[in-house]
């Protein structure tokens, strides 16, 4: 997708380290680190990727680790190889098996 | 013709009478109860048997599970070492090995469990190793547990602890 169309998108390559605010149109992929806060439509964390900090989003889809303050207005969706830490909202989740989801879980709806 | 009718009448009821008043047997068959009751190594043997097989089925392996069905209300501490199916309401503690709170189930207190899958509602506190949470699920509880999943749909709130 992001090859197709890479208007709105960023992509954060494994080994890269970023830090501040960014949003984002469309979708985020993160498979490097990434500290501050995100907003995006789309957030992929791949399992290279680590976010810390405030990650704002439709949609989530995480494979890597994310930190801290985690909102997703639509569907968030942990792999297994997945690990969310903190203070998560969400309206619809999804925890694959092996996948960690620890903090403090409300529900939008 | 009524004298005789009367005579055998009251024959009748004198062997009837006599034999009522023939307590003796009644008190010989109590006598005999008496005997068997004191007589306790007989039953005994039989207790002490029948506990020994009971100990010797229930190690781990139970597969039977203890289902606590719809419309069944329950409020107190439950206890298994099998597994458990919840289809009814459940306010207390449950403690057991593998427990299933089913779509129709409802669960308010503390849940400690080796497996816990919940397709129902659960409030409250929940420790468990393994933690499946259905598509239909609603769960609001301070969770703590080795390993977990959301089926997508399944709502999960509350302070989760990965032990």
């Amino acid at each position: 997708m992001i090859e197709n169309s890479q208007k709105g998108c960023l992509f954060i390559g494994e080994g890269v380290t970023v830090k501040g605010t960014f949003t984002v149109p469309d979708i985020v992929k993160v498979a490097g680190n990434v500290e501050g806060e995100l907003s995006a439509r789309e957030i992929i964390i791949e399992s290279t990727g680590f976010v810390k900090g405030k990650i704002e989003s439709e949609t989530l889809d995480i494979k890597g680790r994310a930190e801290e303050n985690i909102l997703s207005k639509k569907f968030m969706i942990i792999r297994s190889t997945g690990s969310v830490t903190g203070a998560v909202k969400y309206s619809e989740i999804e925890v694959e098996k092996g996948g960690h989801l620890h903090g403090d879980v409300q529900s939008n709806t | 013709m009524f004298g005789k009718k009367n005579s055998n009448e009251d024959i009748q009821p004198k062997e009837d009478f006599e034999n009522s008043n023939g307590v003796p047997g009644l008190s010989l068959h109590d006598s005999k109860l008496d005997g068997e009751v004191e007589n306790p190594s007989p039953d005994e043997e039989i207790l002490g048997y029948q506990s020994e097989t009971l100990q010797s089925l229930t190690p781990p392996t139970i597969v039977k599970p203890s289902i606590l069905s719809q419309g069944f209300e329950f409020e107190g501490t439950i206890r298994s070492t099998g597994p458990m199916i919840i289809s009814g309401r459940v306010i207390g503690k449950l403690v057991a090995g593998d427990i299933t709170v089913e779509n129709e189930g409802f669960v308010d207190g503390e849940i400690t469990a080796d497996t816990l899958t919940v397709k129902g509602n659960v409030l409250g506190d929940i420790r468990c190793r393994e933690l499946t949470v259905g598509p239909a699920a609603h769960v609001d509880a301070n969770s703590y547990f080795d390993t977990i999943e959301v089926q997508r749909g399944g709502k999960i709130l509350g302070i989760l602890n990965k032990t």
